[in-house]
């Protein structure tokens, strides 16, 4: 059959074959791209899909106004251009509660460190009052800015009854 | 050449050959066009069925909610991870205070208290030695423990003495506030 295909002289016939398996020929690779392509798109489309699902799932049980509260509700560290008001106000806390300021000491700002922990600025105060007033000024110190007292000294002061203290603080910032 | 009986001749034979085997080239590449073009058409459709089948619904917002309740757990872990480390380094003298405030006996006195990352110095005049032993023992807190009086001495009627106690570090590493990880539930914050 091949052979009278080859020795037949009908050029119209051949050529006629030959576009048709030729297209027939370029059909079927065509086909043939076109189940890879929708096998590997199916697949990312249903990966996507089980993804969505997934997360839909989760976001249903995620109270995000209560996250958002609770976010806003936690002390951040402040900037680094605000360290001067937070020393101010620290200050402004020893003279509200009558505490004679004796020495304040604030130390450079060291070079930063990159990585999950904070960086922060030691401050020393030295100040004299009562116990009373001490103890409220310690009360309200690390409220509002995230600091924390990393050393404190109280000494009696037996000449006038009065508590000397030294105290020192890190302010953290971002 | 020609016989009776059958009135095709070797010619004619031969163009009925050719005829036949045309048909069958026709018939081949007809069965298989077919073929292709119902492959075409199912492959269509499959492409059809599948993005109806895996289609969500874009308004829904899905992916933009569950991004902003990532960043916002992030921004979460890392505003608890700062807290804890500034609760770590805390010292918090008032709790402290009040603690030594409540253990003391009502006699004793404190002169000077010291108190940094590594321990804790208290030094005081007390009625008897008693007195300090039981204040010593009773001042295990959770950020200072092994206590111990450095030193103790008699002047006139009362004595004088030093405690220590060493800072505990591993109490701040396992206290509760640990930062949640990953993408966490989203219930429990």
């Amino acid at each position: 059959m091949l052979k009278e295909f080859q020795e037949d002289s009908d050029s119209r016939f051949k050529r006629k074959v030959i576009v048709t398996c030729s297209i027939l020929g370029f059909a079927v690779i065509f086909l043939m791209g076109l189940h890879i392509e929708r096998t590997i798109v199916t697949q990312k489309l249903a990966n996507k899909y089980q993804k969505l699902q997934s997360e839909q799932k989760w976001l249903s049980g995620y109270n995000a106004p209560r996250h958002l509260l609770f976010f806003k509700s936690l002390v951040q560290p402040i900037q680094r251009t605000k360290i001067e008001s937070v020393r101010q106000e620290k200050i402004s806390l020893l003279q509200q509660n009558q505490l004679t300021i004796k020495s304040v000491r604030n130390e450079r700002l060291k070079k930063e460190t990159k990585g999950k922990r904070l960086n922060y600025v030691s401050n020393t105060l030295q100040v004299e009052g009562n116990w009373e007033n001490v103890s409220a000024c310690l009360q309200q110190f690390n409220q509002s800015y995230l600091t924390a007292v990393s050393d404190i000294t109280m000494k009696n002061n037996n000449k006038n009854g009065l508590v000397d203290v030294s105290i020192k603080y890190r302010i953290y910032y971002i | 050449m020609e016989e009776f009986g059958n009135f095709l001749n070797a010619k004619k034979k031969k163009i009925n050959n050719y005829v036949y085997n045309k048909q069958k080239y026709y018939f081949v590449l007809k069965t298989i066009s077919l073929f292709v073009f119902w492959g075409i058409f199912l492959e269509a459709f499959a492409w059809g069925y599948a993005s109806e089948q895996y289609k969500y619904p874009q308004e829904s917002g899905i992916v933009e909610k569950y991004e902003q309740a990532q960043i916002l757990n992030k921004k979460i872990n890392n505003s608890l991870a700062y807290v804890k480390q500034a609760k770590d380094e805390n010292l918090e003298p008032i709790m402290f205070f009040s603690e030594i405030a409540a253990k003391k006996a009502p006699d004793m006195e404190i002169l000077s208290l010291v108190m940094n990352d590594k321990q804790l110095s208290i030094e005081g005049t007390a009625a008897d030695a008693g007195a300090v032993t039981a204040f010593s023992a009773s001042l295990q807190t959770e950020k200072y423990k092994n206590g111990y009086v450095e030193n103790i001495s008699q002047k006139g009627n009362r004595v004088s003495f030093k405690l220590i106690m060493e800072r505990n570090k591993e109490a701040s590493k396992n206290k509760s506030t640990e930062p949640r990880q990953g993408k966490g539930t989203g219930k429990n914050a």
